[in-house]
């Protein structure tokens, strides 16, 4: 498995941006290349004098400090890499890192709005989990997702976002990924910062009206889409209703629109 | 109305007083002795009420650890077969459990009960593997209902 760095000085200065790779073995902005070359101007084999003077004209040599300390880092974003459903385990990392999330992992606190958040980025901002969705009278659910968070919570595996989010800030670490071709894959992009902002601390009943309203969108017109969601929630609030979708529409999801149901269709 | 004919009419009602008396006294008594009656049968009503509250919320709980117990023994089988009927069995008695006392799951708690038969269904249609991860999380789902049993409210008139 490689891990990927995407070039900092376009990727890295878009912090609400984050990008997945259609492997999923990678998740986030934050994740470094496999080989750390040498630049192209350098070819080793040259004499030492040569590399010498190449390396102190260069404005991006990376002192051993750094280096170690980078590589301290890194070694910390590969452990991450190395837990099971590393996309899942980095997006509650990223929830909790947001304050989406309580830091302390509590499966029967945390299942719910992690379902609805992850549904939510998945069809309307971006985010590749490729996960399969239901939607019942509580809004919409993954029994896979909740597999694999059961094991992430039953094995206490965490990962830590902010540890990844940090290598940008590790001395050395820009330029030792900008030494880097990037290495073109597909990419879809996660639209992280509207994302954030727009469930960020709402209530568990919003993110179940707002994962319904997402979840029957495109099937139905827009004014109808309420009526639709009403017949299917339970506890349905129709003031709360007309709230999810102002913030919905205010918020401008990249798939806005062009989200199709998929799964179950309510009971 | 003539003065004789009043006067008649109250020698009747001075005849009648002391019958009349008696009577109200009795049907008085008799409302007395049936509203304790009903008083007695509305407190063992709401005893027995009491009692079968306190039956079913234990019933629910007793079958949800049951279940939580059997899920480990289930993930601990290697027989794919008795795994999977070991699955339909917890399937079975979880669904039939929460329909029968979906009320006893506070109101907080109740999403996880569609949550929990949505991962039953598909960690029966599943492979073994799959339907073994699901059932892991089946059996946190059933803990976390556990946290959420409570009676319902009763009739505040009763």
């Amino acid at each position: 498995m490689s891990t990927m760095l995407e070039d900092p000085q376009r990727a890295h200065k878009e912090l609400s941006t984050i990008h997945a790779n259609s492997e999923g073995a990678v998740w986030g902005s934050k994740m470094t290349h496999a080989t750390l070359a040498l630049p192209a101007h350098i070819r080793p084999g040259e004499d030492g004098d040569a590399l010498r003077e190449a390396l102190a004209r260069a404005d991006n040599a990376v002192s051993l400090v750094d280096s170690v300390g980078l590589a301290t880092r890194l070694s910390g974003a590969m452990r991450t890499l190395a837990i099971p459903s590393t996309q899942l385990a980095l997006f509650v990392g990223f929830l909790r890192h947001c304050g989406v999330l309580p830091k302390e992992q509590d499966y029967s606190e945390d299942q719910e709005r992690l379902q609805k958040c992850a549904f939510i980025a998945q069809r309307a901002f971006g985010l590749d989990l490729a996960y399969e969705w239901r939607l019942h009278t509580y809004g919409t659910f993954s029994s896979f997702l909740a597999a694999d968070y059961a094991e992430l919570a039953v094995k206490g595996l965490q990962a830590d976002f902010g540890e990844i989010a940090a290598l940008d800030e590790v001395p050395g670490y820009r330029e030792l990924a900008g030494s880097q071709d990037v290495m073109p894959f597909p990419t879809t992009r996660f639209e992280a910062g509207r994302f954030v902002s727009l469930v960020s601390g709402r209530p568990i009943e919003w993110l179940r009206l707002a994962s319904a309203v997402v979840h029957e969108k495109g099937s139905f017109p827009d004014g109808l889409l309420l009526e639709r969601v009403s017949g299917i929630l339970a506890d349905y609030d129709r003031g709360l209703g007309r709230q999810v979708m102002r913030d919905l529409e205010a918020s401008r999801p990249p798939a806005w629109g062009a989200c199709a149901p998929e799964g179950g269709r309510g009971p | 109305m003539a003065l004789e004919e009043i006067v008649g009419a109250l020698e009747i009602l001075e005849r009648l007083g002391t019958p009349l008396a008696i009577a109200g006294a009795a049907s008085g008594t008799a409302a007395l002795i049936k509203s304790i009656a009903t008083l007695k049968r509305t407190r063992e009503f709401k005893a027995h009420m009491d009692a079968e509250r306190s039956h079913n919320t234990v019933s629910l709980a007793d079958t949800l650890l049951a279940c939580d117990e059997t899920i480990a023994r289930a993930l601990a089988m290697r027989d794919r077969e008795a795994y999977f009927r070991a699955l339909g069995t917890i399937t079975l008695t979880l669904q039939g459990s929460l329909s029968q006392y979906g009320e006893y799951v506070a109101h907080g708690a109740r999403s996880l009960v569609p949550d929990l038969i949505t991962l039953l269904l598909d960690a029966s249609a599943a492979d073994h593997r799959r339907s073994a991860r699901a059932l892991c999380a089946v059996s946190l789902q059933v803990r976390a209902l556990l946290k959420g049993i409570a009676p319902p409210p009763a009739d505040p008139g009763a």
